[in-house]
C-alpha cells in the first residue's frame, strides 16, 4: 500500500486548470512529473514522497535532517 | 537519493540494535500492518537480528493479501466482457481467485492492462471512447486519496466510459480486530508511516486508551523501522501506552485535510470483507450513490450475476482451504508452525502465501536468515 | 476462517505471458515437455550455446546457439530488435567461449510494415555484425497477415569456434573461485518497462545492448579460462545465478552491496517497486574465475569499453548441509543474509 519515494520538486508545471498542474521531481539522476492534485501548495526545492504518480506529501527536511542527527553514533565524531 | 539511503545506514540500525538490545528485559510481542514495512523488514533481515525477547509478527498490511477473493473475481469476469478493459497495478496481476489470474484471464483474451498510476487508466479512457475502463482501485487509506482524485476529475469531465471496482481498507479496523481477539499476543503496533501523512494520528489515540497498547508511527525504511520498534519497546518497559510519532519528517498529526476532502467527496465509509479476517465494520470505502454510474460493480451487477449463474460458480467460491495464511496474517501462527510448510508448500510450489513477491512472509522463512558480525 | 491465498499459480492450461519471462513458468516447460523430447547431452547441458564436438576426433569444437526476439517497443534507448538479435545470439557464443563467425536471420513481418522501418532493423543488424566481425550468412522472411504478429518477429541463430580452448567447465568450480560481473546490471529490463509503459522519465533510460565477444576474447588472448559464463538476459542477475547454481553441487555467496547499479537504474527501480537483480540484461555477463585470476581478470575488463564497472561480487562456496547445495545467498551489510529463488514470471511494478 505504501510504495513512497522521496524527491525534490524541480519545477512546478503550471496548468489552466488545478488538475492539470504538476510537479517535475527528481530522485537523484532521473525526474518524473506527478499530479499536485492531493498537495496543491508546493514550491520548487521542497521535498516530497512520490505515491502513484501523485504528490503524497511534502517531506519536512529540517526533520530529517534532526531524526538523522539524533541518530548519529558518538563513535563517528571521534 | 536523498532521504533514502540514510534510513538504511547499517552503522545506524546497528546502534539502534545496540540500544534494543540494552532496554529489552522482557517477552516482547509487536506487529507491523503495512506491506511496505513487512517488505523492508524481510529484504533487510531485520526480525532475525533483533534479540531474542522482541517478536515481530507481520500483520494483514497487505493490499494484495486483504483484497477478498469475490472483488477479484469480479475483476476477472469483467475483463472478458466486450467493450470492458480493466487496469490493475501490477500487485495484482499474478493473484489467484476462485479459478484463475489476470495472467490467465489475458491469455484467454481477456482485456487486462497494468498501470502504475490510476492516471494512465483515465488517460487511456480519454484516449479510447470505444472501451469502458475499469480500474481495480485496492489499496489503503494512502492510495484512496489518488483513486479518489480520478474519480472525482472522471465525475467533473463527464468521463463516462471508465469505473472503479473498489476494495478500499482502513489500518485502524484491523488493529482494532487484532486487539479484541480473546488469543491475541500482540502487545504493540507500529503502524503505517504513509497511510499517517493521510489520516494524521487521530484515529490511534482511541485505539490506545480502549486496549492500553502503544502505537508508533513508523517509516519504511531499515532504520526507520528499528527506531520504531525502539519506541514500542521502551513504551512497554515503562508500561506507558501512547501514539507516538517516528515517521516526522512526513506525518503530522493532522495528516493531509485535502486529501481526506477529495477522499469524502466521491467515496463513504462501509463495512468491508476482508480476505483471512471477515467483515469488519466501517474498514472500507465504497462509491458514494450518487456516482453509481462509476462505480463497476453496481454498473456490471446484471452481467455479473448472468455470468455466476452461467458458470455456476459463485464468486468469491473458495475451492480448497489448505492454507493458514489467515493465521498467519494475524499472528496466530507462525509459519513454521504450518503444518504444510515445508512439505507441500514450499517457495517452489506453494499452496499460499501473504504477499505475491520474492519475499512473502512464508517464503522468507525459506530463506533461512542467518546473523553473520557486521 | 476458510480462505486461499494470494501465491501466483504455477499451473496455466495455457500459454500465458509470464511463460516468456525466463522465471519459473518458463522453466517448468523447458523442464516438463522440451527436455524430455529432445534429451541429448549438448542440449543437456543447459549453456547459453550448444557445445559441439565436429570431427571424428573432436578435432574442432562449435558452439551453436538460437534466440527469438519479439520486443515491444521495437525501436527503444540503446538499441532495437535488430541490436538485440545480433548481440543476444553473439553473446551467447561469447560466453560459451567461442568466438561469434556466423549467424542467419529469420523474419516473421507483418503485412503493413513499411519497409523503410524493417530497413532501419537492417541497418542496425549491420552496424553490430560489422562490430565484431561477425558475418549474416543465411536467413529467410516470412510475411504473415495484418494482426496476426507484431510488426517484427526476429529469430537469429549463430555459429562460432570454441577460441583458444574455451572454459574449462562446471566441473571445476570450487569454493574460493570468484563470481565476477561485468558490468552494472538492470539497465535493459527497466528501459523496456519505461518505454513499454510509457513512464517519461527523464533523461530515457538506455538499454545495455551490446557485445560481449570484445572482452570475452580479452580474457581468453590473456591466458584466463574462466570456469563458467552466462550471459544475463530476462530473468536478471538473480536467475541466472541460480540456474549456474544448479549446475553445481556447492552454493554462491553473494554481497548485496557489490553488484553494480547504475544510479538511474536504482532510482528507477525504487519508484516502481522492483529489484534491480531480476531486471533483464543485455550486454552483460556473469563468470566464475580461478581466486588467482580475479584481480587481473578485472583489469581486463575494465580495460575493454562495455566493462568498466566490472566487480566481483561474490565467492563459490561449499556446503555443509545437502538442502544447501544449489544455493545463491544474497549477504547484505546489516549481517543478514537471504537465499534467492526463482521468481514465478516477469517482475512487476508494485504499489505496495
Amino acid at each position: 500500500m505504501c510504495l513512497g519515494i522521496p524527491g525534490k520538486v524541480l519545477e512546478i508545471v503550471e496548468a489552466a486548470s488545478p488538475w492539470e498542474r504538476k510537479a517535475r521531481v527528481g530522485f537523484g539522476a532521473i525526474s518524473q512529473e506527478v499530479s499536485l492534485a492531493l498537495v496543491p501548495e508546493l514550491n520548487v526545492g521542497d521535498f516530497v514522497v512520490v505515491h502513484v504518480g501523485f504528490v503524497l506529501t511534502k517531506l519536512d527536511a529540517e526533520a530529517a535532517r534532526q531524526t538523522l542527527h539524533d541518530l548519529e553514533v558518538p563513535e563517528w565524531n571521534s | 537519493m536523498e532521504f533514502l539511503k540514510e534510513f538504511r545506514n547499517p552503522m545506524r540500525a546497528r546502534h539502534l540494535l545496540d540500544k534494543i538490545r540494552q532496554t529489552v528485559t522482557k517477552p516482547t510481542v509487536l506487529m507491523e500492518v503495512c506491506g511496505g514495512q513487512t517488505h523492508s523488514l524481510l529484504r533487510y533481515g531485520i526480525d532475525s537480528l533483533l534479540p531474542p525477547h522482541v517478536e515481530l509478527v507481520h500483520g494483514p498490511g497487505c493490499p494484495v493479501c486483504v483484497t477478498p477473493m469475490d472483488v477479484l473475481d469480479q475483476a476477472h469476469r469483467l475483463a472478458y466482457l466486450p467493450g470492458v478493459t480493466v487496469f490493475t497495478y501490477g500487485d495484482l496481476l499474478r493473484v489467484p481467485g476462485t479459478q484463475e489470474d489476470f495472467l490467465s484471464v489475458q491469455a484467454k483474451g481477456g482485456k487486462v492492462k497494468m498501470a502504475v498510476s490510476p492516471l494512465q487508466a483515465l488517460e487511456w479512457a480519454e484516449q479510447n471512447p470505444d472501451q469502458i475502463v475499469v480500474f481495480l482501485a485496492v489499496g489503503f487509506e494512502t492510495t484512496a486519496p489518488a483513486h479518489a482524485a480520478v474519480l472525482a476529475r472522471a465525475i467533473e469531465k463527464d468521463i463516462l466510459n471508465f469505473a472503479l471496482l473498489v476494495s478500499h481498507v482502513g489500518v485502524p479496523p484491523a488493529i482494532e480486530a487484532i486487539l479484541k481477539d480473546p488469543d491475541n499476543r500482540i502487545q504493540g503496533f507500529l503502524a503505517a508511516g504513509h497511510v499517517c501523512t493521510v489520516m494524521g494520528l487521530e484515529s490511534y489515540y482511541p485505539l490506545v486508551q480502549r486496549h492500553r497498547v502503544p502505537i508508533v508511527v513508523t517509516g519504511f525504511e531499515p532504520v526507520d523501522l528499528l527506531q520504531g520498534i525502539l519506541m514500542a519497546v521502551e513504551l512497554l518497559e515503562k508500561n506507558e501506552f501512547q501514539v507516538v510519532n517516528q515517521y516526522s519528517r512526513c506525518v503530522n498529526s493532522e495528516g493531509n485535510p485535502t486529501a481526506r476532502a477529495l477522499v469524502e467527496q466521491v467515496f463513504e465509509v462501509q463495512d468491508q470483507a476482508w480476505r483471512g479476517l471477515g467483515v469488519l465494520p466501517k474498514s472500507g470505502l465504497k462509491i458514494r450513490a450518487e456516482y453509481a454510474h462509476w462505480d463497476a460493480q453496481l454498473r456490471f451487477k446484471s452481467e455479473l450475476e448472468i455470468l455466476e449463474s452461467a458458470t455456476g460458480i459463485k464468486l468469491g467460491s473458495v475451492q480448497k482451504a489448505q492454507c493458514h495464511a489467515g493465521e498467519v496474517l494475524t499472528g496466530k501462527l507462525k509459519p513454521p508452525a504450518c503444518p504444510h510448510f515445508g512439505k507441500e508448500c514450499r517457495p517452489d510450489s506453494p499452496l499460499g502465501a501473504p504477499m505475491v513477491s520474492t519475499e512473502g512472509a512464508c517464503a522468507a522463512y525459506f530463506s533461512y536468515h542467518e546473523r553473520s558480525a557486521l | 476462517m476458510n480462505w486461499t491465498c494470494s501465491f501466483p499459480l504455477d499451473r496455466y492450461p495455457v500459454i500465458t505471458l509470464a511463460h516468456g519471462a525466463g522465471g519459473k513458468l518458463t522453466q517448468s516447460l523447458l523442464d516438463q515437455i522440451v527436455y524430455p523430447a529432445f534429451a541429448n547431452p549438448a542440449l543437456l547441458a543447459k549453456g547459453d550455446g550448444a557445445v559441439l564436438d565436429v570431427g571424428s576426433s573432436g578435432a574442432s569444437r562449435l558452439v551453436f546457439s538460437t534466440d527469438g526476439f519479439v520486443v515491444t517497443p521495437r525501436k527503444f534507448p540503446g538499441g532495437d530488435i535488430g541490436s538485440l538479435a545480433v548481440c543476444g545470439t553473439c553473446n551467447d557464443l561469447a560466453v560459451s567461449g567461442a568466438e561469434p563467425q556466423w549467424i542467419t536471420l529469420a523474419w516473421i513481418l507483418e503485412e503493413g510494415l513499411p519497409i523503410a522501418e524493417w530497413v532501419d532493423v537492417i541497418q542496425s543488424v549491420r552496424t553490430y555484425t560489422q562490430a565484431i566481425g561477425v558475418q549474416v550468412v543465411g536467413g529467410d522472411i516470412k510475411v504473415v497477415e495484418r494482426g496476426k504478429g507484431d510488426q517484427i518477429y526476429l529469430t537469429s541463430s549463430g555459429v562460432g569456434s570454441v577460441y583458444r580452448q574455451g572454459l574449462l567447465g562446471s566441473s571445476t568450480l570450487a569454493a574460493g573461485d570468484a563470481i565476477l560481473v561485468s558490468g552494472d546490471i538492470g539497465r535493459h529490463g527497466v528501459a523496456i518497462l519505461c518505454a513499454r509503459e510509457k513512464l517519461a522519465v527523464q533523461p530515457p533510460l538506455q538499454s545495455d545492448c551490446g557485445h560481449l565477444w570484445p572482452a570475452m576474447k580479452a580474457l581468453l588472448d590473456a591466458g584466463i579460462r574462466p570456469k563458467v559464463a552466462r550471459d544475463l538476459t530476462r530473468g536478471g542477475l538473480a536467475t541466472c545465478l541460480i540456474e549456474l547454481a544448479e549446475g553445481f553441487d556447492g552454493a554462491f555467496d553473494i554481497l548485496q552491496e557489490a553488484i553494480p547499479v547504475a544510479d538511474e537504474v536504482d532510482q528507477v527501480c525504487e519508484l516502481l517497486g522492483i529489484d534491480p537483480l531480476f531486471s533483464a540484461n543485455e550486454g552483460r555477463m556473469v563468470l566464475v574465475v580461478q581466486a588467482s585470476d580475479q584481480v587481473r581478470a578485472l583489469e581486463i575488463l575494465r580495460e575493454e569499453g562495455l566493462s568498466l564497472f566490472a566487480k566481483k561480487i561474490g565467492e563459490v562456496v561449499a556446503v555443509t548441509r545437502p538442502e544447501e547445495r544449489h544455493a545463491v545467498w544474497l549477504r547484505n551489510s546489516f549481517g543478514t543474509r537471504r537465499r534467492i529463488w526463482r521468481i514465478s514470471g516477469e517482475q512487476m511494478p508494485r504499489i505496495c
